[in-house]
């Protein structure tokens, strides 16, 4: 009979951890921690008292296990009370088997398993707000673009009548077979660009619509720190024998003290200017010119006139003969001579105002711009001023060719130490001892030449 | 300012050239250290297991898309979202929890 009774409890252990693991295994998909961190706490609870008297302590035991069977109903309930009632009056069995229980239904620990995330979507917060920002900043992409391609189009519309007078072809796209007309091409979602072409003096005009990047949000935020406005530029490459040789640029003079230190025309060949008694540019403009001659001949009274009326629309002029584009960044050097080119750049702002104004005062920088370049195809500077342009832009190509030939001595000197490095490498790996001798003797012979002095030896008799 | 005669010269015409913008004033380096800094990111992303790592990537990627040039390689875009994506995939698989959120600190 004892034996049937210690079978049975075996059994009834043996399903009490099976269980226990089960239900381990469960806590994983456990729905909600604060069920799980209750069996913790008490489980937590029985571990401080094993100093307890055994008798007192198996009941414990037993109900935590029971209850744990009891949820999934594996075990019958009857067997269990007659398990405690007679586990009570034979005392010698009992504590062996207690002691036994004590060691293995230790506090079960629960591994730190993460929930699934298909039952716990509230605590993804963090993840929602970034889903929702890049929602956020997709929605602002797609009115941004518009908003640009729309502010584009209406100034080209509102234009295209003036450009028109002025050119044969006003917005190629150089693919077609003969040239297309209006086509505004765009390059990101915040510049748009429009050759015209075919004109007096000039080969052509790129226009650059550059609206503010409404498109990306992070810029757009960035912009209400730093103000930043609509821009349009005219740019006209004008025809070789049209303009005479000097450089200026007169504008707005956060912009033109910026130009000057980027563009590598204005930096190597203007200085500051003041402009002469007389009508001048409005206070907040700033002038960088080759010759005073130049600035005051340009910069008439029409132009003055216009500069004081659109203080804030015009943001600069620039008309140079050696235009080459941006300088290069630190640290490198050009390594042949910068193309250079013949450009009249005006550059705009818009202030979108109202649609008139707006459209007024573009049509009147528009004819401005004309005007500069007809007024500029006709100056002819001075002698002494021609002369000092000259000899400027000879000095100044002089200077890049003494340090590109340094530059491109130390690169050949480079060259022939790497060549004899590989020679002499070659030498030390050949294998044939007689190969190796005669490439010995080559290789002294080349070293007594290249000590030898380059002049001519002349034996005095 | 206007002129009477007729400027304009039809047998004059030059066709349109396709424009370097990286060598005008007109460049915008934007895009570019965007792409390279979602790299880094999904990279962050991807092998130290951080998740602010590869949303900020994908953020990156956005901000780069946003700006690119439309003569620019598509394929560098594609493959700077399908980084992204799947640095964000693979962090999640990986282990679903979702992040700590900074405010919880504060409940």
């Amino acid at each position: 009979m004892r034996l049937l009774w210690l079978l049975s409890l075996a059994l009834l252990i043996g399903v009490a951890f099976t269980t226990a693991d089960d239900f381990n295994e469960f806590a994983e998909f456990e729905d909600d921690e604060p069920a799980v961190v209750g069996v913790k706490k008490e489980e937590e609870t029985t571990t401080p008292t094993p100093t307890v008297t055994i008798t007192k302590n198996a009941p414990k035991n037993k109900d935590t296990e029971f209850d744990v069977e009891e949820d999934f109903g594996l075990e019958n309930p009857d067997v269990d009370d007659e398990v405690i009632d007679m586990s009570i009056p034979d005392s010698k069995d009992v504590p062996e088997l207690n002691t036994d229980e004590n060691i293995k239904a230790q506090p079960l620990k629960f591994a730190d398993v993460p929930a699934h995330f298909r039952s716990n979507w509230g605590s993804y917060q963090v993840e929602a707000v970034v889903i929702f920002l890049l929602l956020v900043y997709l929605t602002n992409y797609l009115a941004g673009r518009a908003a640009n391609q729309s502010i584009a189009f209406s100034w080209v519309d509102n234009h295209r009548d003036r450009l028109e007078e002025q050119f044969a072809v006003v917005g190629d796209d150089g693919l077609s077979e003969t040239p297309s007309n209006g086509q505004l091409n765009r390059e990101t979602d915040n510049l748009f660009s429009m050759w015209c072409s075919g004109r007096v003096g000039v080969s052509g005009c790129m226009v650059h619509i550059r609206t503010i990047k409404r498109q990306d949000l992070v810029s757009r935020i960035w912009g209400i720190f730093n103000k930043n406005y609509d821009r349009v530029t005219l740019t006209f490459d004008v025809d070789e024998g049209e303009m005479d040789s000097f450089v200026v640029a007169a504008g707005q003079r956060k912009s033109v003290t910026r130009l000057h230190k980027e563009l590598l025309d204005l930096s190597q060949y203007t200085t500051e200017k003041k402009m002469a008694p007389g009508p001048s540019l409005p206070p907040s403009f700033s002038l960088f010119s080759e010759s005073s001659e130049v600035a005051s001949c340009l910069l008439d009274n029409a132009v003055l006139t216009l500069a004081k009326k659109y203080e804030d629309n015009i943001e600069y002029i620039h008309i140079s003969d050696q235009y080459s584009g941006p300088k290069p960044p630190d640290g490198e050097t050009l390594t042949r001579l910068p193309e250079t080119r013949r450009v009249a750049v005006f550059s705009f702002i818009l202030h979108n105002q109202s649609a008139e104004y707006d459209r007024e005062a573009e049509d009147e920088m528009i004819q401005m711009a004309f005007y500069c370049v007809d007024k500029m195809r006709r100056f002819r500077l001075s002698r002494e001023a021609k002369q000092k342009g000259d000899k400027r832009r000879q000095t100044a190509q002089e200077l890049f060719q003494k340090s590109n030939h340094q530059a491109r001595q130390e690169a050949a000197q480079a060259r022939r130490e790497e060549k004899t490095r590989e020679r002499k490498q070659k030498l030390l790996e050949e294998e044939d001892p007689d190969k190796q001798r005669r490439l010995e003797l080559l290789e002294y012979k080349k070293e007594l030449k290249a000590k030898q002095p380059k002049m001519k030896q002349m034996k005095m008799k | 300012m206007q002129s009477s005669t007729d400027v304009r010269r039809p047998n004059k015409v030059v066709r349109a050239k396709p424009v370097d913008l990286s060598q005008s004033v007109f460049e915008d380096p934007l895009p570019d250290y965007m792409n390279v800094l979602g790299m880094v990111f999904s990279m962050c992303g991807l092998m130290l297991r951080l998740k602010w790592s590869a949303w900020a990537a994908l953020f990156c990627s956005c901000v780069s898309f946003a700006n690119t040039r439309s003569s620019d390689d598509a394929k560098q875009i594609v493959s700077s979202f399908m980084l992204s994506v799947s640095a964000v995939v693979m962090s999640y698989l990986q282990n679903p929890q979702p992040i700590y959120p900074p405010w919880a600190s504060l409940l």
